[in-house]
C-alpha cells in the first residue's frame, strides 16, 4: 500500500491557503482583537484583584492611575522625564553615530581593527553599570557624566555589529562594484554600509536598551532628578503609589522607544524585509 | 585586444598546500569577436576570467588589454557574474543599480535616465522594470539587469562568467539570444565562460577548450556557423551538430 | 617563481593576527603604566596600573574577594536557571498553538520592551537587599525575551519539513523530538547566550543599587571608600569584566557544540546582535 505523498501534500497545501486567504475586513479585525485580549484580561484581572489592597507594596491599580494623572501630567513629566529623555538622546544619537564611523574606521584599517578588538571585547562583555562609581568619580554627578556613561555603554554593541555587519558584506557585491569602477569611498557608502545595515540596526537596537538601562541606573546611584531617581526615590520613601507610578510611566516610555524604532527599522530597510518575504514565501 | 600569454594561477588551500588552478594558457581574442571558454568542471574557467578581469592577480604569465598589462579592473570593461542575486544591489532600484556606474563616471542626470531606458530595451525590459526592486524579478529578468548594468557604460569587453548557469532552459534559450543580439548591434567583445557546450557552439566565433587542471588550452575550436543564428534552425543543423561533436569530444576526452 | 613564496605568506598571515591582537593589549597597558608614571592620570579618579594590579591581587588573594565572586554567581545561575526554566517551558507551549500563540505575542513583546530594572524597587521593597530580590530580578529579566526566541524556534520548521512529517503520519512526541526540537535549537542557543550577558548585567544592578551581596555592592562600597580605596574599584571593574568573559566563552563554547551537532542548521541569524 503506497501512500500518495505528493497528493496528499497538495491536498495540504491547498486547505492551508484556503484557510488564511478570504474573510477580508473581517479576518483582520479578527486577528487584531486575538493580539489585544489576553493583554486587556490581564489589566482587567490587575485592577479587580488590587481594587481593595492593602498591601503596601501593591496598592490598588485604580488609585496608581489616579495618582499617574495627578503626578505625571505634567509637572512630573517636565522635572524628571523630560532631562531623563535628553540625556538619553544625547547619548544613544552619539554612541551610533561614533559606532558606525569607527566600526567603517575599523573595517578599513585592518591594524587598528585586530589590535583594538581584546579592548573593545572587554568592554562589550563588560557589564556597564560596573563602571558607573568610576564615572562618577570621574565626572561627578552632573547631566554630563550621565550623557558619558550611556554613550559609552551605548557604544560597544553598535560597533561590534558594525564591523561585523560590514566584514559579512557578500564578496560577489564587492567584486561588482571594483567591476562598475567604485572608488573605495563609494563602495563603503553606496555598498558595504546599506549590507551592513540589517545587522547595524540589530547592533543599533541592543545600544538602545543599554542606554536606556544606563539612563535609569545613573539616575538611580547619582541623581537628585531623572525617573530612575523618581521611582527609587518613592521606594526609599515608601510612598508605594508614586512608585507605580513611575514603574508604569517608565514602562510605558521604554515601549514606545522600542516600537518606535521597530517602525523606523522596517521603513529604512523596507528592501531587506521586502527581500526575505519573497525568499521565504 | 585580449593578448593572454602563459597565464597561470596558484592557490594556496587550506594549511599551505599548494594547487596549481591554471598551469598555462595563451590565447588571443581580438575586436569584436564572441569568444567562448569551455572546460570540465573545476577547470579553472572562472579563474581564468577573474585574472583577465582584474579581479584576482595571475601567478605568473600575462594578460594584455589593448597592449597594456592588466593590473586592476578597467573602466572599459563589464563583467555579468553567474549569482545575479548576490551581484544586483538589493537597497536600489533597477534604475538605480543601473546608473551606478553612470553616477560613479560623474554623467549628468538626464543622461543617465537616457542610457537606462536605452539599455534596458536592449535587453528586452520594459522602462517601467526601472522602478521595481532586483528582488521583486524573475531570475531571467534580474540576470537581464546585471547584463543591463554591465552594458550602462558602454564597455568595450564584456566578461560574462556562466551568466545563464542559474535559469531554467527556456530563460537560457531568451537569454542567449539577447546577448547575441547584443553583440551584433553594438559590436562588444564578449569572453563568456559556460560548462554547457551547446550554448558555447551555438553563440561563439571560436571556442576555447581547457583541459582538466592543471589547465591548458587544449584546442581552439574555430565556429564558422552564419549569423544570425536561431536556437530552432542553427541548433539543429548538421554543421551545428559536427561542431558540438567535436568540442564534447575535446572535453570528455580531457576528463 | 619561487614555490615557497605564497606557502609562506600564508603562514606569516596566519600568526599575524593573534600577534596583532596582543601587540595591542600591550600598547594600551604600556599606555596606561606610563600615564601614570608621569602623574598624567588623575589621582581621585584614575588609579595606576600598578595600584590596580595589586588591588586585583589583594581581591584574589584574599577569601573575600572570591566569597564576592561567587555571590554574583550564585545570583546568576540561580535567577539563569529559573528564568530560562520558565522561559523554555512556557515558549514550547506557546509555541505548539496557533491561538496561544497569537494571543500572547503581544503581550509577551511588551513586557520585553519594558526595562527590567523598573521592577528592582518593588523587588527591593518587597524582598530587601537580598539573594532572593537578585535572582528575582535576574529571573524577570531573563524570561520575557527567552519566551520570545523559545517560541520562535519552535515556529521556525521548514514548511516542506513540516507537511512531510503530517504526511508520512509522524505525530505527537516523536514529531517533537525529530523535527520541533531541531529547529528550534538554534534559536534557542541563542536565546540562552544573550540571556546569559542579561543576567549577569542584572545581577550587577540587584548588588549595585539593590544591596545584594556581591561584586557590585563591592564597587560601590569601595567608590565611598575614599581615595586610598580607588584601585580596588577599577580592580573589581576587571574582575567583574573577567567574570563576563568567562560566561560568554562558556556559553559560545556550549552553543556551537549544539549547532554543530544540528549540523550548522542556522535559519537567519545575525551575527553578534
Amino acid at each position: 500500500m503506497a501512500i500518495d505523498v505528493r497528493a496528499r501534500l497538495t491536498a495540504r497545501r491547498r486547505a492551508a491557503r484556503r484557510r488564511s486567504s478570504g474573510g477580508g475586513a473581517l479576518r483582520l479585525l479578527g486577528r487584531g482583537l486575538n493580539g489585544v485580549w489576553l493583554f486587556a484580561l490581564l489589566v482587567a484581572l490587575w485592577w479587580v484583584l488590587s481594587a481593595h489592597s492593602r498591601s503596601p507594596y501593591f496598592p490598588p491599580l485604580h488609585t496608581i492611575l489616579n495618582e499617574l494623572a495627578k503626578v505625571w501630567f505634567f509637572r512630573a513629566a517636565r522635572v524628571d522625564l523630560v532631562p531623563s529623555m535628553i540625556h538619553l538622546a544625547i547619548g544613544y544619537v552619539a554612541a551610533g553615530a561614533i559606532g558606525i564611523a569607527l566600526g567603517a574606521l575599523f573595517w578599513r584599517v585592518r591594524v587598528a581593527r585586530e589590535s583594538l578588538s581584546p579592548l573593545v571585547y572587554f568592554l562589550y562583555v563588560l557589564p556597564a553599570p560596573v563602571l558607573l562609581p568610576a564615572f562618577i568619580l570621574l565626572f561627578g554627578i552632573g547631566a554630563f557624566m550621565k550623557v558619558a556613561i550611556i554613550g559609552f555603554s551605548a557604544l560597544w554593541p553598535t560597533l561590534l555589529n558594525a564591523i561585523d555587519g560590514m566584514r559579512g558584506v557578500d564578496p560577489v557585491k564587492l567584486d561588482t562594484a571594483r567591476t562598475l569602477g567604485l572608488s573605495p569611498r563609494r563602495t563603503l557608502w553606496s555598498v558595504v554600509l546599506p549590507g551592513a545595515a540589517p545587522q547595524i540596526a540589530a547592533g543599533l537596537r541592543n545600544s538602545l536598551q543599554v542606554a536606556i538601562l544606563l539612563m535609569v541606573v545613573s539616575e538611580m546611584v547619582a541623581s537628585t532628578a531623572g525617573i530612575g531617581y523618581f521611582i527609587l526615590n518613592a521606594q526609599q520613601t515608601f510612598e508605594s503609589v508614586d512608585m507605580w507610578t513611575g514603574i508604569i510611566v517608565l514602562g510605558v516610555v521604554g515601549s514606545i522607544l522600542n516600537l518606535m524604532f521597530v517602525l523606523i527599522e522596517r521603513v529604512a530597510l523596507r528592501w531587506y524585509y521586502g527581500e526575505r518575504a519573497l525568499q521565504q514565501a | 585586444m585580449l593578448a593572454v600569454r602563459g597565464l597561470g594561477k596558484d592557490y594556496v588551500v587550506g594549511r599551505g598546500e599548494r594547487r596549481t588552478a591554471v598551469q598555462e594558457v595563451s590565447f588571443d581574442v581580438g575586436r569584436g569577436e564572441f569568444v567562448c571558454v569551455v572546460g570540465p568542471s573545476g577547470a579553472g574557467k572562472t579563474t581564468i576570467l577573474r585574472c583577465l578581469t582584474g579581479l584576482t592577480p595571475p601567478s605568473r604569465g600575462e594578460a594584455l588589454l589593448d597592449g597594456v598589462p592588466i593590473a586592476r579592473v578597467s573602466d572599459h570593461v563589464g563583467v555579468v557574474f553567474q549569482d545575479y542575486s548576490r551581484s544586483l544591489f538589493p537597497w536600489m532600484s533597477v534604475a538605480s543599480n543601473i546608473s551606478l556606474p553612470l553616477r560613479v563616471r560623474r554623467i549628468p542626470r538626464e543622461e543617465q535616465r537616457r542610457v537606462v531606458a536605452a539599455v534596458l530595451e536592449q535587453v528586452g525590459l520594459g522602462a517601467e522594470v526601472g522602478e521595481r526592486y532586483p528582488w521583486q524579478l524573475s531570475g531571467g529578468m534580474q540576470q537581464r539587469v546585471a547584463i543591463a548594468r554591465a552594458l550602462a557604460f558602454q564597455p568595450e569587453l564584456l566578461f560574462m562568467d556562466e551568466p545563464y548557469a542559474s535559469v531554467d532552459a527556456q530563460t537560457r534559450a531568451e537569454l542567449e539570444d539577447v546577448i547575441q543580439e547584443i553583440h551584433g548591434r553594438l559590436g562588444v567583445t564578449v569572453f563568456f565562460v559556460t560548462h554547457d557546450i551547446d550554448e558555447a557552439v551555438y553563440l561563439a566565433d571560436r571556442v576555447i577548450v581547457l583541459s582538466r587542471p592543471p589547465a591548458v588550452v587544449r584546442e581552439i575550436v574555430e565556429i564558422p556557423l552564419a549569423r544570425p543564428r536561431t536556437q530552432l534552425e542553427t541548433k539543429s543543423s548538421a554543421e551545428f551538430g559536427e561542431l558540438r561533436r567535436r568540442v564534447f569530444e575535446l572535453v570528455a576526452g580531457a576528463r | 617563481m619561487s614555490v615557497g613564496a605564497p606557502l609562506a605568506a600564508a603562514r606569516a598571515q596566519r600568526l599575524l593576527r593573534p600577534t596583532i591582537k596582543v601587540a595591542g593589549l600591550v600598547a594600551a597597558l604600556v599606555l596606561w603604566l606610563v600615564l601614570g608614571a608621569v602623574g598624567a592620570l588623575p589621582p581621585d579618579a584614575f588609579p595606576t596600573l600598578p595600584a590596580t594590579a595589586r588591588a586585583i591581587g589583594t581581591e584574589l588573594g584574599g577569601v573575600d574577594g572570591w566569597r564576592s565572586i561567587g555571590e554574583t554567581l550564585e545570583g546568576w545561575a540561580l535567577g539563569f536557571v529559573l528564568g530560562a526554566g520558565c522561559a523554555i517551558v512556557v515558549g514550547v507551549l506557546i509555541g505548539l498553538s496557533r491561538f496561544a500563540f497569537r494571543s500572547s505575542i503581544p503581550v509577551i513583546e511588551f513586557m520585553k520592551t519594558i526595562p527590567v530594572i523598573a521592577i528592582l524597587p518593588i523587588a527591593v521593597l518587597i524582598f530587601g537587599g537580598t539573594l532572593k530580590m537578585e535572582y528575582t530580578l535576574v529571573a524577570f529579566g531573563v524570561f520575557w525575551p527567552l519566551t520570545i526566541q523559545v517560541v520562535y524556534g519552535v515556529r521556525s520548521i521548514d514548511p516542506v519539513a513540516r507537511d512531510t512529517a503530517s504526511v508520512l503520519g509522524v505525530r505527537g512526541l516523536r514529531r517533537f523530538g525529530l523535527i520541533v526540537l531541531p529547529s528550534a535549537a538554534p534559536f534557542v542557543a541563542t536565546g540562552l547566550r544573550i540571556a546569559a550577558a542579561v543576567a549577569l548585567i542584572l545581577a550587577v544592578i540587584a548588588e549595585l543599587i539593590g544591596g545584594a551581596a556581591g561584586l557590585g555592592r563591592d564597587i560601590l562600597v569601595a567608590e565611598d571608600s575614599g581615595q586610598s580605596a580607588l584601585p580596588i574599584v577599577y580592580a573589581l571593574i576587571v574582575i567583574t569584566g573577567a567574570v563576563g568573559i568567562l560566561i560568554t566563552l562558556v556559553m559560545t563554547q556550549a552553543e556551537r557544540r549544539v549547532l554543530r551537532w544540528h549540523e550548522r542548521f542556522r535559519p537567519v541569524e545575525r551575527g553578534i546582535a
